[in-house]
């Protein structure tokens, strides 16, 4: 048996002297040398030539590929015996060396002990691993998914303790350190030239299976391997810049040249589709490079499809009856498992990241500061809490902890207490949902709607993230609105609790006892219900009341240590904040507010650390971004007139109710709890200021309650005219924000007295009586907000609207925008309004764009000729405008009812109630004003948005790159 | 982190104490949570948006009457325009047709007659059927009225004419009362006429009773001018009249019937309560210098959703009769009347006559004729002019009005407007026509303003 190293070199330097010394010093010594060095331009050659001899090394250009090299190195050695190889003489090895691959000193001795234990095995490949670690595994074997990916069944940075030692056969083993019989490697034509420098050695492993060959893996024998051109480390004319590029092209073309012909129409479109798929898998996080490097690849291979189809051919002779291929590829499932470990990567790292301002902080001014810790209670068991939460499939360890138990109780009857929300429910704010998730779709993609008598207002912004949610839900419209109304108040919950705990860390190294936060989320998910805004179907302040500790947890970011995690903290913010802007567009303009306090603040406080623009330019860029996401709807809506409908909120008029009593006790009407709980949590936010300890951090609650107040008293100030009526802005945020910070003080307030209840002894009678009863009176709030919650029946949702029109009205008016129904409610003592029906009627999202809607003067005009002086012509006027029914809902006024019935165009219709009365008008149906419309500026402004969504979601993704480069 | 202090002893410390407490961070700690409850308690309650928002007048546009079928010998329909004003109107029953009208324009036609007047004239049409000792106003198709008195026997019976001035359809709804409560009708349920129809309805027939009746009659659908003939037939005595019976719009706690004429007669007083429960009606007598309870007069009950009848032919005969021009009655719950008098063979309506505020006026059928006004509230004045056929000025006259005092104004016969303005008061107007026999025109506002409601788009 002779065995001669083939040495293949290019600019290796860094690690050639202890390639060649590895070489040396095997155990069982190589039988002759061969090298190439492919126009290095170090001292690689020079270094090789003087360890193996001038005569062994020959000189390519920088142009040669892997394939080509070792094939000239093969041309050069003496021709291989010819005789058969049943005589034994079919014992000419070459044991491939990368100028990165260091050899073990007992590499080839096990590699060669491993060809007489298994003689079948033509390729043999050591066990890789990481150079300079030595310690970490890289390959031991490898196989290649369904998906193209380079599959080695090792975890990442897995450190080798023997658990991979068992020899087997396997696909293919890397070219470093392969040992392969030359007569095979010669008969296989060596590796393809299309795969110039990564790849090669899983398509030559797949063709050696496919033609009956066995490769196999000897784990005894160990390679340390730089991996310098995978890693970047190593640039050549071969690899460029993009080695993701040339990585990603080289497995597509393996799969489609290498796949049976049956399954290859399949992978073509699977490859083509996993790889878009990859692409914004890799723009998610933010690898633009790679995604470029991914379509490229990608764009690459399918360009030329006859490379595949020559390839294919030449692999087509060669294919042996007893192909083991298939059983060595990878499991089908594969891809997916990893798919679903990226996907939970992210999602983990994205619930991670916020809570670990407090942390950073802490560490960064430990590192600055290094002051002896002063421990109140240990880390360890808040981090156990924390642990537990985000990794809650421990059940036992679940049911254990009573916190955990408790919050899950919370959840449960938060649940049950929402009930009425499974199924439709409608009635207060909240509009019957169409019928349709496309009906929410084209509402955000037209530019002029068929409601009334056409309007260009546009659709809420909360009408984008509805229409997506029905279409993940399978086109339910209604499963949008129960999942928010029985969602919001568990998640707004959830939302405080991580707040508390961050705000906590953030005040005080001390930990809040967790009880407290506990108190602190119960108390304030139930606000939504508590206030009355869930009674109302107010689902505006519902939605905004779940967002916005998740907003101010996103907006702590801004405090980062770390200029990228700032960064990152604005995009969070602008998504939430635009998030929230989309149900009460209050929000937004609450957060320009507030930081313009902040930074005007800290401009007088410390003008030195504004000087940073990694420090003024998160926030600042992050409420800029909010009108971007929203640009469909703020633009139109500032340039239609409608700029009132920023000072509103979602859902339909006449909006909230709120008082002075409202806003101390966080009551938006009458449909809230008993007002008494709200006094005992403002009394609890007052007395959070005594004690001294925590005084600094409650003023600043209390600061923000008072920027909160003045805009609550400004706003109440002001009257919006909209054509139905004259209404005052939402005040609904301005409770719940209320309603936040106190639970915030209250909860940061409470360190010193619940001490007072703990260490007893050391404090007087009548202060641990004090604190004992604010302790009692506390936990009132929320077991008295949630028991209200669940036996109150006094809201006012209903399963379905009560019909106004007659049922053969509604089915008439579906068949087109021109059949509207004209609704004329009142009479003439008291006034008249009307109302026009089209389509399935006024559905949730079109409510806000008709309570904004100009008056149709003309139209308004022929309604006022029709219950006053009524002619044909006004009925020609009504078909004009498409209208085909006009119903007067009980009770009719009878003197608008006698003009009606006396004018000529309008025909007696009938109504199931007698008191209704109907009227068809019995002219030629026009659509011309009402129709729908899409213009291109909407157009432009969807495209902007639908980017800027896509932008900002990426920038806002947690960093994966790190870990995965670890 | 430090703790609250423990209260220490001595009035030094303590003032030490406390301005060490009342650091700038304490100020704040107080005053910044005042700020915020001050700056909350300026937020008012939301006042409630109005929902009543009344209708603005507007001249009217378009005004039709309805003329009932002609009775014997009252085939003449006087029209004529309140203001003088002249132009083309158009009658859309019995026939499609232009009428010149210049002045008064008396026009001879037996069946329903539906005029139509549009933009000027519309605000002053009027129209009168008229002869022989009938006479009716041609009124405005009205939602809502009642015909109080109603006899559905052979010597008393009552007719309900319908007429649907219009192309399409109506629906009337008759409520018929009796003594014993509502009587069921089915004929008279959910009554449709067609379009340019008159329907009739012999209450003798539909529901035969000797008791007095009153029928609300409630147009659900469409227009429909409404009258209801009267006719007493004293079988015996061989005396036999007809007259129409007017309507009164609604019913009221507080009611002038003017018109007794100066004949002594059998006279019927007819009350009808639409309520709930029983209403007391106490009876007085009008006259021009007084309104008083006549000394036997009791006070009459009527039952909830009932008719009553009183006889009143003993009370108001002779000397206590004499000068009176009306009755008043004062209801403890609205409640409809009527005073049917059959006086020398003629039958004559008194009816609950509508409050006027500020003018009225009448096409005065030919004839002699009086005015009566009563039941002004406060001090005031009506003016009346009476004008010809050709529109020149015959009467006029400036009255003071007096509360309990009644006025009875003979106008001249060649009279055929007459324009009456109320100032200052209230009052009960109507037209006492004949002889021969008498008749008796209940006068109403005149609708010279068309409403338009204030119309605007819905909230929800």
């Amino acid at each position: 048996m002779t065995v001669t190293a083939l040495l293949v070199s290019h600019d290796g330097e860094r690690w050639l002297p202890a390639v060649l010394a590895g070489v040396a010093a095997q155990n069982r010594p190589v039988d002759a040398v061969v090298a190439v060095d492919t126009g290095s331009r170090d001292e690689s050659r020079t270094l090789v030539e003087a360890a193996w001899g001038a005569e062994n090394v020959h000189a390519l250009d920088g142009s040669t590929t892997f394939p080509q090299a070792v094939r000239a190195a093969l041309a050069t050695l003496p021709p291989t015996s010819t005789e058969a190889p049943e005589a034994g003489l079919d014992d000419e090895w070459i044991w491939l060396l990368h100028d990165d691959a260091n050899p073990d000193p007992d590499a080839l001795l096990a590699l060669t002990l491993a060809i007489e234990e298994y003689p079948d095995a033509d390729v043999l490949g050591p066990k890789l691993r990481e150079w300079p670690s030595l310690r970490r595994l890289l390959e031991v074997g490898l196989t290649i998914t369904g998906t193209g990916h380079r599959e080695t069944g090792l975890e990442r940075g897995e450190y080798d303790q023997g658990q991979h030692d068992e020899p087997r056969q396997v696909l293919a083993v890397n070219t470093a350190g392969m040992l392969v019989r030359r007569r095979v490697l010669e008969e296989l034509g060596g590796f393809d030239d299309e795969l110039p420098m990564f790849g090669n050695d899983i398509d030559f492993g797949w063709r050696a299976a496919q033609a009956g060959r066995t490769t196999m893996v000897i784990p005894q024998a160990v390679v340390f391997h730089a991996e310098a051109a995978h890693r970047g480390v190593r640039r050549t004319p071969l690899t460029g810049r993009h080695t993701h590029f040339q990585e990603r092209r080289a497995a597509l073309f393996t799969m489609l040249v290498n796949a049976s012909g049956r399954a290859l129409p399949w992978q073509v479109v699977r490859l083509f589709l996993g790889s878009l798929l990859r692409v914004l898998g890799f723009l998610v996080v933010r690898s633009v490079g790679e995604a470029l490097d991914e379509l490229a690849a990608v764009l690459s291979v399918y360009s030329r499809p006859r490379a595949v189809l020559a390839g294919r051919r030449a692999r087509a002779g060669r294919r042996g009856e007893a192909s083991s291929a298939r059983s060595l590829l990878a499991p089908a499932w594969l891809p997916y498992r990893h798919g679903l470990d990226f996907l939970t990567d992210l999602a983990t790292a994205a619930t991670n990241q916020a809570s670990d301002v407090a942390e950073r902080r802490r560490a960064a001014k430990l590192a600055d500061a290094a002051p002896p810790p002063t421990s109140g209670r240990s880390r360890a068991s808040v981090d156990e809490e924390e642990e537990l939460l985000q990794d809650s499939g421990i059940v036992a360890r679940f049911a254990t902890n009573p916190v955990a138990m408790v919050l899950l109780l919370f959840v449960v009857l938060a649940v049950v207490a929402a009930r009425p929300a499974f199924g439709t429910i409608t009635g207060g704010a909240l509009s019957q949902v169409p019928a349709d998730a496309a009906d929410w779709w084209r509402l955000h993609v037209e530019s002029r709607h068929p409601l009334g008598t056409g309007t260009d207002v546009p659709a809420p912004a909360y009408v984008l993230p509805f229409a997506a949610l029905a279409t993940i839900l399978g086109g339910s419209t209604g499963a949008v609105i129960s999942s928010l109304m029985l969602l919001a108040i568990p998640f707004g919950a959830w939302g405080a609790w991580r707040l508390l705990r961050v705000v906590g860390h953030l005040v005080d190294t001390r930990d809040l006892p967790r009880w407290l936060h506990v108190w602190g989320a119960v108390t304030y998910g139930l606000v939504p219900a508590t206030s009355g805004a869930w009674g109302e179907g107010r689902f505006g302040t519902v939605a905004v009341a779940a967002l916005l500790p998740w907003t101010a947890l996103a907006a702590l970011g801004f405090a980062d240590p770390e200029r990228d995690r700032r960064w990152r903290a604005a995009w969070r913010t602008a998504l939430l904040v635009a998030l929230g802007a989309a149900f009460v567009p209050g929000v937004w303009l609450f957060a320009l507010l507030v930081a313009a306090i902040v930074l005007g603040a800290a401009a007088f406080v410390a003008p030195r650390v504004l000087r940073d623009r990694d420090v003024w330019g998160p926030p600042v860029a992050g409420l800029l971004a909010v009108p971007v996401l929203l640009a469909p709807w703020l633009l139109p809506l500032v340039t239609t007139g409608s700029a009132p409908g920023l000072l509103l909120e979602a859902g339909r008029l006449p909006g909230d109710r709120v008082d002075f009593l409202g806003l101390v006790t966080g009551r938006l009407g009458d449909l809230g709890a008993p007002w008494w709980l709200g006094v005992l949590l403002a009394v609890l936010a007052v007395l959070a200021l005594v004690p001294r300890s925590t005084r600094v951090p409650v003023i600043v609650c209390w600061l923000v309650a008072l920027a909160a107040a003045i805009v609550a008293a400004v706003l109440g100030l002001v009257r919006l005219s909209l054509p139905a009526t004259e209404t005052r802005p939402s005040l609904g945020l301005f409770v719940v924000i209320l309603q936040g910070v106190a639970v915030i003080a209250t909860v940061l307030g409470a360190e010193a007295y619940l001490r007072r209840l703990h260490d007893g002894a050391a404090h007087p009678l009548w202060q641990r009586a004090v604190a004992a009863l604010l302790a009692v009176g506390a936990a009132v709030v929320p077991l008295g907000g949630l028991g209200w919650w669940l036996v109150n029946q006094d809201d006012a949702l209903t399963r379905t609207e009560q019909a106004v029109v007659p049922a053969y009205m509604e089915q008439s008016s579906q068949l087109g925008v021109e059949h509207g129904v004209l609704v004329i409610r009142g009479s003439v003592d008291d006034g008249v309004d009307y109302r026009v029906r089209r389509g399935d009627g006024i559905t949730l999202g079109e409510d806000e764009i008709l309570s904004l809607a100009d008056v149709d003067r003309d139209f308004d005009a022929a309604v006022r000729a029709l219950v006053s002086a009524p002619t044909s012509a006004v009925a020609k006027t009504l078909g004009d405008a498409g209208i085909e029914y006009v119903v007067l809902p009980s009770p009719a006024d009878g003197t608008v009812a006698a003009g009606l019935d006396a004018t000529a165009g309008l025909v007696q219709a009938s109504a199931e109630d007698r008191s209704t009365r109907a009227w068809k008008v019995d002219r030629p149906l026009e659509a011309a004003g009402v129709e729908s419309r899409t213009s291109a500026l909407r157009v432009v402004l969807l495209v902007v948005q639908g980017l800027a969504i896509l932008v900002v979601l990426v920038l806002a993704a947690p960093t994966l790159r790190k870990a995965r480069d670890e | 982190m430090s703790e609250t202090p423990e209260p220490t002893p001595g009035r030094r410390s303590a003032a030490r104490s406390l301005s060490r407490r009342l650091g700038p961070i304490e100020l704040v700690a107080i005053v910044v949570p005042l700020l915020t409850v001050a700056a909350l308690a300026l937020v008012r309650p939301v006042d409630d948006a109005t929902t009543v928002h009344p209708p603005t007048d507007v001249a009217l546009e378009r005004t039709t009457l309805v003329c009932p079928t002609a009775l014997a010998g009252a085939k003449t329909v006087s029209l004529a325009d309140a203001d003088g004003a002249s132009g083309d109107v158009t009658t859309r029953l019995p026939d499609e047709d232009t009428i010149a009208l210049d002045g008064t324009k008396r026009v001879g036609k037996s069946a329903a007659v539906a005029v139509q007047a549009t933009e000027d004239l519309a605000s002053g049409l009027l129209g009168t059927r008229y002869g022989d000792g009938v006479a009716t106003s041609c009124r405005a198709p009205q939602p809502d009225q009642w015909f109080t008195g109603v006899g559905a026997a052979p010597e008393h019976s009552s007719t309900l004419e319908v007429t649907n001035p219009d192309g399409g359809p109506a629906v009337a709804d008759v409520t018929v009362l009796g003594p014993d409560g509502p009587v069921d009708v089915p004929a008279l349920r959910g009554v449709t006429v067609p379009g340019g129809r008159t329907l009739r309805f012999d209450l003798a027939e539909v529901v035969p009773t000797r008791d007095e009746l009153a029928l609300q009659v409630h147009v659900s659908r469409g227009r429909l001018g409404v009258d209801v003939v009267d006719q007493v037939d004293e079988l015996g005595r061989g005396a036999r009249s007809e007259d129409w019976l007017p309507s009164q719009a609604e019913a009221g706690t507080a009611a002038y019937l003017l018109g007794l004429g100066g004949k002594p007669g059998d006279r019927t007083l007819v009350l009808a309560n639409p309520g709930d429960s029983e209403a007391r009606v106490q009876v007085k007598v009008v006259t021009k210098e007084s309104e008083f309870a006549l000394a036997d007069a009791e006070e009459v009950r009527v039952s909830p959703g009932s008719t009553e009848a009183v006889d009143l032919t003993d009370l108001l005969e002779g000397r206590a009769g004499r000068g009176v021009i009306g009755l008043r009655l004062d209801a403890t719950l609205p409640v409809t009347a009527t005073l049917r008098t059959l006086a020398g063979g003629d039958l004559s309506h008194a009816v609950a006559g509508a409050p006027l505020a500020s003018r009225t006026a009448l096409a005065l059928p030919g004839g002699p004729s009086r005015l009566l006004i009563a039941g002004a509230d406060n001090a005031g004045v009506a003016t009346y002019v009476v004008t010809d056929a050709q529109g020149d000025q015959v009467a006029d006259e400036r009255v003071e009005l007096t509360p309990g005092e009644a006025a009875r104004i003979k106008l001249p016969s060649k009279g055929a407007v007459l324009d009456l303005t109320i100032q200052r008061t209230g009052a009960v107007a109507s037209v006492e026509v004949g002889p021969p026999g008498l008749a008796v025109l209940p006068l109403s506002e005149l609708v010279v303003d068309g409403r338009v409601p204030d119309v605007r788009p819905a909230l929800r």
